[in-house]
């Protein structure tokens, strides 16, 4: 066979500037290889390419007995930081608003064939992701996408992600109008453009059709748009945007406030502009840990920050590409087939219960949009392919993905359904339950996930399988809960806008680790993620689904009629929910509940496995988690003082908390503390932070700069959204300082001075 | 900065892939398969591979259910097409002499994986391989694409693998089906016993 290539194959058949990126990047690949560029630059390199790393990158692996080196044949040779050039990565591909057409579809399962596991996945912000890739694969993997007009340009790295939007955007009964070709607009023109190219970190944006539904999730992004009208000239209607900024999961979740009540539509991009200016300008560059939009214009404050943008959106020249696309917005998304009434609904059972959770009407009489429920967000090219012949035969060759990591098909006549239902079948995808308390979403954890600390793609296949087998016995209230899984306080699985949520932690218990998840309660997916979470307490993952089962057993038996789950919570109280829960907080000894002792879907031993901690050693630390314990206690006592509205109190609390956990630490180095706040901080820096003891590998001092933050703050002037915020922060330096007593256990570094 | 010969492959590697169908789909749960492959990682079972992870994919339906991530290829078993398997799809490593010795390893690594999952004290037996049929499929849509002419070819190095495992070249038919899908073909082939294969 002869040596052909990709690059000569597919000359011509993407831009000249995308062919030109891909050339820029082959040739530094090369350099890189040759040792004539750094590691670090090329790392930031791949990554604004979307080719990113995964877990075990760094070459070693834990077996469930031990360490062991990955002996990848590249030696030496890296692409990034502790990065070993021959492990396999993963391929973020930004897909804009989860519009995909059916070419572009089959080209991604061919790729998913020919580099990749075999499975495609959708991400939480509508983008696929191919998993096990080569980085020596990624130049051609680029070119096959650019043929059809994808660029995982800026997928990663400290850019503008994908730009997110409602699937249903355009049929949907809600809207104020299509936010489609305003998404694909303004996705276009950030590309690259030179003022999104020096920012701190990432930035995100979403559009939403309207402000009472979830699916546009508008005010957990950097940029949330709501679309809004008002009446305009000579009885016309005016079309233009809510503008929120400065929200963000991660974290500590803000929620985004209003920078505008009215954006038009042909402002939409020169304002963005003057944000993206302000942020690439005044942001955090050196601490990664507050390098989002969100604190800077916390910092800021709203007002300061908006007068910033406007200022700085005076000076902007314009350009005619701020308003050149107007014009063509109407002429998007068209339907394939006339539309049809449905005939019937009932076909049986199955295709009923299917009808009920994946299948609604569209705003265009005669047509629905059908949801495919993708188990965990993954499925295959043979699905894939046959996706694609559906999206052509039944939609006008479009195919939406969802942030719950599922796909819809729009304009299905409906009188088609139960053809395209018998269709899905035959791939394996007539799944019911989409976007119901069955759809459980997760991140992917510890599965590839560098940073991930449970298992959260292994709890929610667990859930799933548990609650569909339950299925039949939930009304609507129950049925639509939604349950999202991170593994990790990063929070890309959207934990903290689920009805029940967990975060993934770890727990030290007589030396050994244990997985666990934080429950999280009280998040509201509607209205746009219209309010966040907050965790109640640690349960061991093992223990996760009772956890499930006692929270919607008790929603069922005891909620009022037409109640739902989050006022339910907020009813009965989140101490009633905690003391329901608390003896599957308690973690029996290794010998006692082994099965504790492992996350879910992995055979392995949790975490590095035994560790010789002496006696001595194991007395210290349990005087140390008796500290932690009670700094858990007081945080949730400030997440109640919260729910009452006491902000001050809530603060305070979580201040107090603060200081327990450190206190807590410190005492493992010397008994001599004492309760004094102003001590406890500088015994704590002097101890934890300036030796670096209290550093997370990823996170670093983040957490530690909360706590000093906090400890020199006015707390009698905090208001609800500061004290929701150090509650937030207090539960994350808990956390760390759980994560580093067991490291100090783990090296044996406890005794006290 | 020295440049890194080893990272720089100069001509690729065919990635064929290749099932043997597992006997009684109901014999074995996938889960079953995932303490197994971390076994082999832990005890370092096939030594010339870089074993990197177990990954997990039950869920899916069709789909590749457990897969033994290597840096040459994938272990997986596997339900796609409707038919319950093992196999093994490699990816890239030293290049060999031509396009035969490069499918007859990838078919040896398959057969020596299945010798060892037939004989795992944990399945007890229940993995039973039909040697009487083979899938066979190139995954790589440049150089052996899913025509004619890509079928002509890579048969001869899928005859002649065959051939190096079984003894003999058995019937090999091309799977004419879905244009887009991956180049493929059946082998019936006469029936062996797994261990009097040459693997
Ligand atoms: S939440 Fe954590 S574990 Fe999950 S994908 Fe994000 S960084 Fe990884």
């Amino acid at each position: 066979m002869d040596d052909v290539r990709w690059k000569q194959r597919l000359a011509g058949a993407a831009s000249a500037e995308l062919e030109a990126e891909i050339d820029v990047f082959e040739t530094q690949l090369r350099l890189r290889k040759d040792g004539k560029i750094e590691d670090k630059l090329f790392a930031e390199t791949r990554l604004r390419r979307g080719a990113y790393g995964q877990r075990y990158d760094n070459g070693r692996r834990y077996d469930g007995e031990k360490d062991q080196t990955i002996a990848f044949p590249c030696g030496d040779l890296t692409k990034g930081p502790e990065t070993v050039w021959d492990a396999p990565g993963m391929v973020r591909i930004k897909i804009p608003f989860g519009a995909l057409t059916a070419t572009q579809l089959e080209v991604m399962a061919d790729l998913a064939e020919e580099y990749s596991d075999d499975i495609l996945h959708v991400t939480t912000r509508q983008d696929i992701q191919l998993h096990f890739i080569h980085i020596d694969d990624t130049p051609d993997l680029f070119r096959r996408l650019a043929a059809v007009g994808i660029t995982t340009r800026e997928a990663c790295g400290n850019s503008v992600r994908n730009v997110t939007g409602c699937p249903v955007a355009g049929v949907c009964k809600t809207e104020a109008f299509d936010i489609s070709p305003y998404a694909k607009a303004l996705a276009h023109y950030l590309l690259g453009h030179p003022d999104t190219q020096d920012f701190g970190r990432k930035f995100k944006i979403a559009f939403s059709g309207c402000a009472t539904e979830a699916c546009g999730l508008a005010l957990m992004h950097d940029i949330g748009l709501v679309a809004v009208t008002r009446p305009g000239d000579a009885g016309a209607t005016e079309r233009g945007f809510e503008f929120y900024v400065g929200g963000g999961l991660g974290a500590v979740p803000h929620q985004a406030l209003l920078l505008d009540g009215f954006v038009p539509e042909a402002e939409l991009m020169p304002l963005t502009q003057a944000v993206c200016r302000i942020f690439a300008r005044h942001g955090e560059k050196q601490n990664r840990a507050r390098a989002r939009l969100k604190f800077l214009v916390k910092k800021l404050g709203l007002p300061a920050f908006k007068q910033m943008v406007d200022e700085e959106r005076a000076k902007i020249p314009p350009e005619a590409r701020w308003s050149a696309w107007i014009d063509s917005v109407a002429a998007h998304d068209q339907p394939k087939r006339p539309p049809a009434p449905a005939l019937r609904k009932a076909g049986d059972a199955a295709l009923d219960a299917w009808w009920q959770t994946n299948v609604r009407p569209q705003r265009q009489p005669g047509y629905a949009v059908v949801s495919v429920t993708l188990p965990l967000g993954d499925f295959t090219p043979d699905q894939a392919r046959g996706l694609a012949d559906l999206a052509r035969e039944y939609t006008g060759d479009t195919i939406r993905l969802t942030v719950e990591q599922n796909l819809v098909l729009r304009w299905v006549p409906e009188a088609d359904v139960p053809q395209v239902y018998a269709r899905l079948a035959a791939l394996g995808l007539a799944e019911p339950g989409a976007e119901s308390i069955v759809d459980v979403t997760a991140c992917p954890g510890t599965d590839t996930c560098k940073l991930g600390i449970s298992a959260s793609r292994g709890l929610a296949g667990e859930l799933r399988t548990r609650l569909a087998a339950r299925s039949a016995g939930h009304d609507e209230a129950l049925g639509s809960l939604r349950i999202k899984v991170s593994g990790c306080f990063n929070s890309c699985g959207q934990h903290h806008v689920a009805d029940l949520g967990f975060l993934g932690v770890q727990r030290n218990v007589e030396g050994r680790r244990v997985p666990h998840f934080q429950v999280v309660l009280g998040g509201q997916w509607t209205h746009n993620a219209g309010q966040f979470g907050l965790a109640i307490g640690a349960v061991p993952s093992k223990r996760i689904p009772e956890v499930v089962d006692r929270i919607t057993s008790l929603f069922a038996r005891e909620r009022s009629s037409g109640e739902r789950f989050g006022a339910f919570i907020k009813r009965v109280g989140k101490s009633k929910i905690r003391d329901m829960l608390t003896d599957l907080m308690d973690v029996p000894p290794y010998e006692q509940a082994r099965e504790l002792y492992h996350d879910w879907a992995d055979p392995r031993e949790y975490g590095i496995g035994d560790i010789g901690v002496g006696e001595c050693a194991g007395e210290i630390v349990s005087v140390a988690k008796f500290g932690l314990a009670d700094g858990e206690r007081v945080v949730f006592e400030a997440s109640e003082a919260l729910e009452r509205g006491d902000a001050v109190a809530a603060a305070k609390g979580a201040l107090a908390a603060m200081l327990l956990a450190a206190k807590a630490l410190v005492r493992q180095q010397t008994f001599d503390i004492g309760d004094d706040p102003a001590r406890i901080v500088e015994e704590f820096r002097a101890r934890f932070y300036d030796t670096k003891l209290f550093f997370d590998t990823y996170a670093g001092g983040k957490f530690a700069h909360y706590f000093f933050a906090l400890a020199a703050r006015d707390l009698q002037a905090a208001t609800l959204d500061d004290a929701h915020h150090y509650v937030e922060e207090a539960q994350l330096f808990i956390e760390a300082a759980y994560a580093c007593e067991t490291r100090m256990a783990q090296a044996g570094a406890t005794a006290p001075a | 900065m020295n440049p890194h010969p080893q990272a720089n492959p100069a001509v690729h590697t065919i990635h064929h892939a290749f099932k043997l169908p597992l006997v009684g789909e109901s014999a074995i749960a996938l889960d079953e398969f995932i303490p197994i492959f971390h076994g082999w990682i832990r005890n370092r079972a096939l030594a010339d591979e870089v074993m990197i992870d177990v990954a997990d994919y039950a869920h899916v339906h069709g789909g590749p259910g457990v897969l033994l991530v290597c840096h040459e290829g994938h272990y997986v078993v596997d339900r796609s097409r409707n038919l319950l398997g093992l196999a093994y799809h490699r990816r890239r490593g030293q290049p060999l002499a031509d396009g035969t010795a490069d499918a007859t390893l990838a078919l040896r690594r398959l057969i020596r994986a299945a010798r060892l999952l037939a004989d795992d004290p944990a399945l007890a037996g229940r993995a039973v391989f039909d040697t009487t049929r083979l899938e066979l499929r190139v995954l790589d849509r440049l150089r052996a694409p899913n025509d004619d002419a890509g079928w002509a070819a890579v048969q001869p190095s899928l005859r002649g693998a065959i051939a190096a495992v079984w003894g003999h070249e058995g019937a090999l038919e091309r799977h004419v089906g879905d244009p887009r899908a991956p180049l493929s073909a059946w082998a019936r082939l006469p029936a062996t016993a797994l261990a009097a294969l040459h693997a």
